[in-house]
């Protein structure tokens, strides 16, 4: 599947590169809910990786609620979309903010530059979904 | 390794594997020499003395036995022979089986077939052969049990002297080494015998080399569960050519020297029967000469 | 709860006259692990896995597979392990198919599809001599000997020395789908090539002059250690100013780029709060890993082995 491309030798652990793919796929709505994704198998097999790495991704989606494995059947993006405890999806959003508030301005950017980047960001991720 | 009691269809099939493949190795040498010793002894009855089945013997010491025991060895594949299921212990076995049946067959029965002169036997069913004249066992009867003996003794020693080597010189002169061993233990032997009884007997021989034999190959086969897996192909070793000279002529004097003993003593034999019956010529002319000497007035 | 299922406990290994080739050595690689022995050539490494399979002897230590001295165990249990070396020779006169015929003798699970499969795939002519294949050729047939016997332990030596990038590739790609078929297998390899092992390895040795200087999961090792850059407004790096867990580090004029081990998910945020510093962070592949592990001094690695980041499984 063309959907994943993973760099094994980025330092950033396999099962965690898709992971963030498999996220933003849902994200963008490349994956729709119900969709099936690749078997643990077919996945080692096409990106050439240890299938226990696959696995671990897999399964850690699936404890994000992310996907759900069926037995006998295969792993399905979830038909509801996970949503955090509020407090939860607050304190992450922070960090991510202020994250990319530091690297920005580091960058020179002033508060208004940094203002339009995340809108147009925002603007663009809804395009990709289809609804 | 499982008991022969617990013996599973599996362990079957294996066992079956490993011998199949030693036999696919050497099965034609084997067929051989078989073929030879036939033809050599029932066909043609060539060999009618238990002193050319000693030579038999050897000579599948030298051809076969260094190559079927050091086959590992001369490829260099020990590594990865020692890392299959069957391990050391099965190989050994399996390689020593096939030399001891293959020598045990045919000097065995060879030595039996000459006691009791079954192949003229046999021939006389369809037709009287002609080529030889019907032969008397010869004496000391020791040399039937000597045929079987000498030559198994000489192939456990060369067998665990290739199985143990290191380079593939020690392989290729493995036989001349065991000859070495196995000529002087019986000269020994012997002379030990003409000690105690005043000739030889023979027998104490019989029992050593059957003892030496038996505790060589167990010697070999604990040294070689133990032994090392020779990394990378077979080494020459050093100072091969040397070596290999020097001891393919100890060998060679060797042979030529126990050769030369059965001949002799074939022949010593001979000359005591010519002497025997001589002397009872001489008894009978002295019979013959007295009674004209005494009717003369 | 013991499940390792390779095993050895300082092991130790001399050759004459006086050759150290493995000094006290630890390794555990539980089930089903994925596990890299990395190290510079003559690291011990090949020796290792010859006193696991029992072709050499040990000086001192023990050396199981499947919990027990390997030489010594039954044959039941031998056929449920494969190895690969190195430098082996196949037997020359035989050819491919008849060595395969010969193993799916000797082993209960031998898997012809499988074999079939990989001989196809690696594009070997199988009715020649093995003496006559190219050593890259011989090497594979090895391996898939090795593979489609469908053992629970496959342990290989510098399985991808000498091959192209493209039998390395189909190489790894025989591994995952012989790993993939959902039955526990443990995979144990030695290689000084770092690229491949990312891709499969889920646990790490490294050794050095025959000893084990860290070994773990990959991602305890990956995930707790970063490289960090740290610009200053000035034109230099103040002297006195150190990175909370730093381990090496280089400076440039105002830049000062160090491997830090993480050891609170904070430590870098906190540099990055403070104003007069751009700070970047980055990942640090095995590679890069290793290069800078190796070029410290053996002896100091005690302290990354006591950290809370790689637990010995």
């Amino acid at each position: 599947m063309l959907l994943f491309s993973i760099n094994p030798h980025s330092g950033v652990p396999v099962y965690r590169q898709i992971m963030d793919q498999v996220r933003y796929h849902v994200a963008a709505g490349t994956l729709a809910p119900g969709q099936q994704l690749p078997s643990i198998r077919e996945l080692a097999h096409t990106l050439a990786v240890n299938p226990a790495t696959i696995a671990k991704a897999y399964s850690e989606l699936e404890h994000d609620g992310v996907i759900e494995l069926q037995r006998g059947r295969g792993a399905f993006i979830h038909a509801t979309p996970p949503s955090m405890p509020r407090d939860q999806r607050r304190q992450r959003l922070r960090t991510l903010a202020e994250r990319m508030a530091v690297e920005a301005r580091q960058t020179g950017a002033d508060d208004a530059d940094i203002r339009v980047a995340l809108d147009q960001a925002l603007i663009s991720l809804n395009r990709k979904r289809p609804s | 390794m499982t008991t022969f009691s617990t013996l599973t269809d599996a362990d079957r099939r294996v066992w079956t594997a490993l011998a199949l493949r030693q036999w696919v190795a050497f099965g034609s040498l084997h067929i051989g020499f078989l073929v030879a010793w036939l033809v050599a002894l029932w066909v043609l009855q060539l060999v009618a003395h238990p002193g050319w089945l000693i030579a038999f013997g050897l000579l599948y010491t030298v051809l076969v036995t260094p190559g079927m025991a050091g086959a590992d060895i001369m490829d260099g594949t020990e590594e990865f022979s020692f890392a299959l299921p069957p391990g050391r212990r099965a190989i050994f076995l399996t390689r020593m089986g096939i030399g001891l049946a293959f020598l045990l067959l045919t000097t065995g029965l060879g030595s039996l077939a000459m006691a009791f002169d079954v192949p003229q036997a046999l021939w006389s069913l369809v037709a009287t052969s002609g080529i030889t004249e019907p032969n008397r066992p010869v004496t000391p009867s020791f040399l039937y049990a000597l045929a079987v003996l000498v030559p198994a003794a000489a192939f456990a020693g060369t067998f665990v002297v290739a199985s143990l080597a290191g380079t593939r010189t020690i392989v290729g002169v493995s036989w001349g080494i065991a000859f070495v061993a196995v000529g002087i233990g019986v000269f020994a032997s012997l002379q030990v015998e003409s000690l105690i009884w005043d000739k030889p007997i023979g027998w104490m021989t019989c029992v050593m080399l059957l003892l030496g034999s038996v505790l060589t190959l167990l010697a070999g086969f604990l040294a070689y569960d133990q032994k090392e897996a020779l990394i990378g192909g077979g080494r020459a070793g050093a100072r091969s050519g040397t070596i290999a000279v020097v001891a393919i002529a100890i060998g060679i004097t060797v042979f030529a020297l126990a050769m030369f003993v059965v001949s002799v003593s074939y022949q010593s034999m001979t000359v005591r029967e010519v002497r025997d019956q001589s002397m009872t010529v001489r008894e009978v002319d002295a019979l013959r000469v007295t009674p004209l000497e005494t009717v003369d007035p | 709860m013991n499940d390792a299922v390779i095993e050895a406990i300082d092991l130790s290994k001399t050759f004459r006259p006086a050759v150290v080739a493995v000094n006290g050595l630890d390794l555990r690689v539980p089930r089903g692990a994925v596990y890299g022995l990395i190290g510079r050539n003559g690291a011990g490494k090949s020796t290792t896995l010859r006193l696991l399979m029992g072709l050499l002897r040990p000086d001192r230590g023990t050396a199981h597979v499947l919990g027990s001295d390997i030489k010594d165990a039954p044959r039941e249990t031998r056929q449920r392990v494969t190895y690969v070396s190195q430098e082996q020779q196949l037997p020359w006169r035989m050819t491919a198919d008849e060595l395969m015929a010969y193993f799916s003798q000797l082993y209960d699970q031998w898997d012809t599809a499988f074999a079939t499969d990989l001989v196809r795939r690696f594009d070997l002519d199988t009715t020649r001599p093995l003496g006559t294949l190219s050593g890259g050729d011989q090497r594979r047939v090895a391996v898939i000997l090795a593979l489609a016997a469908r053992p629970d332990v496959v342990i290989l030596d510098e399985p991808a020395a000498g091959l192209d990038p493209v039998s390395r590739r189909q190489l790894i790609e025989a591994m995952i789908d012989f790993l993939g078929d959902g039955g526990e297998r443990t995979v144990l390899f030695s290689t000084h090539i770092l690229a491949d092992l990312e891709r499969v390895a889920d646990h790490i040795g490294f050794m050095d002059r025959g000893r084990m200087m860290l070994s773990g999961p990959l991602d305890a090792l990956q995930g707790g250690m970063r490289r960090v850059q740290v610009i200053f407004s000035g034109d230099r790096v103040p002297s006195g100013f150190e990175i909370p867990g730093e381990l090496r580090r280089r400076t440039d004029g105002p830049v000062l780029t160090a491997i830090v081990r993480l050891t609170d998910p904070d430590q870098v945020n906190r540099l990055q709060a403070i104003e007069e510093l751009r700070v970047t962070e980055h990942s640090l592949g095995l590679e890069d890993l290793f290069i800078e592990l190796m070029e410290r001094d053996p002896h100091s690695m005690g302290d990354l082995q006591s950290s809370p980041w790689w637990q010995h499984a």
